[in-house]
């Protein structure tokens, strides 16, 4: 592999990647809460990882890394530590009005469900290429197909 | 996203009927690249979210689908980088129905942060489908065995015959 593929792919990839990180027009709930009143009354969102952490009286409390928001949303016997994503109008210092609610039930079995292909993938994709230490490069193995087959069979 | 299992067993069913034997490995590693490049790492640090997320983009998948290809011998490398993106185009396909609360799939990142999505279902709503996603490779793979076995047993008759 050259060494400029290298460099020039890992360079694109990293400015990209730090491209999304400063540019992206979603805050963090950390961000909203910490300017209240560049967001006060604006509609916003959050969905990174937030989690249910107490029922209210109309709605729930959600935690996301840390930052506690308070969602006024009608909602009786919701789910506590349960995935949510909402949107909705943010009041200072940290209640949200939601318009939209959406509890991520099944989001743990969809983790758990994806880790079995790429562990099947981790064990099964070493015997299906070879390595040629001279040329330092991969071959894909003639029967790599069959190791592929193996991967749903015991599934 | 649907889950990876569904991807991963959708992927095989098309290399199988798209894909000839070498590349089809490389279509069903395409196709898990999106999301085994960016969920893992938000889901355990989620601070580093908009930092994976253009992995999960057809131009940062591209981009690792080109240095994926460095890998491989010069003379594999079209074929290598074609068969990943290739999954990954058909990753992005199986995304394309689902909805969000908000930022969904960013298909024009990084000239635009416009989303677009049919909003059909739910990412999560895969999930009950799973065991019946495995049986439906599981009958597939049974069928083509069958016929393969049926076209060997022709063949032997025809030799006999000769």
């Amino acid at each position: 592999m050259s060494i400029t593929r290298i460099i020039t792919g890992l360079i694109a990839l990293s400015l990209i990647c730090a491209w999304a990180h400063y540019t992206c027009p979603y805050p963090e709930l950390a961000q909203i809460v910490a300017n209240p009143t560049k967001y006060s009354g604006q509609r916003v969102a959050v969905f990174i990882e937030a989690r249910i952490t107490a029922q209210t009286a109309d709605g729930f409390i959600l935690n996301q890394r840390g930052t506690p928001l308070q969602v006024h949303a009608d909602m009786k016997n919701v789910p506590l530590n349960e995935f949510v994503a909402v949107a909705g109008i943010f009041q200072p210092p940290n209640s949200l009005y939601a318009d939209t609610v959406h509890l991520a039930q099944g989001r743990r079995w969809k983790m758990a469900v994806s880790v079995i292909p790429v562990l099947a993938l981790i064990f099964l994709l070493p015997l299906a290429l070879n390595f040629d230490r001279q040329t330092r490069t991969f071959t894909l193995r003639r029967n790599a197909s069959f190791y592929l087959f193996c991967l749903f069979s015991f599934l | 996203m649907p889950d990876l299992l569904t991807h991963a067993a959708a992927a095989h069913l098309a290399a199988r009927r798209w894909f000839p034997r070498p590349a089809a490995i490389l279509f069903t590693v395409g196709t898990m690249l999106p999301d085994v490049l960016s969920r893992p790492f938000y889901i355990i640090f989620p601070a580093l979210h908009w930092w994976v997320m253009p992995l999960h983009t057809p131009v940062g998948i591209a981009l690792v689908c080109w240095l994926l290809a460095g890998l491989f011998r010069r003379e594999d490398r079209q074929t290598v980088s074609l068969a990943l993106f290739a999954g990954a185009v058909f990753h992005f396909l199986l995304d394309a129905p689902q909805q969000h609360v908000a930022a969904g799939y960013f298909w024009l990142f990084p000239f635009s942060w416009a989303t677009y999505e049919w909003g059909l279902w739910w990412s999560e709503d895969s999930v009950p489908y799973v065991p019946l996603v495995v049986l439906l490779v599981a009958v597939v793979e049974f069928f083509i065995y069958l016929r393969a076995r049926q076209r060997e047993k022709v063949k032997q008759v025809k030799a006999k015959n000769l």
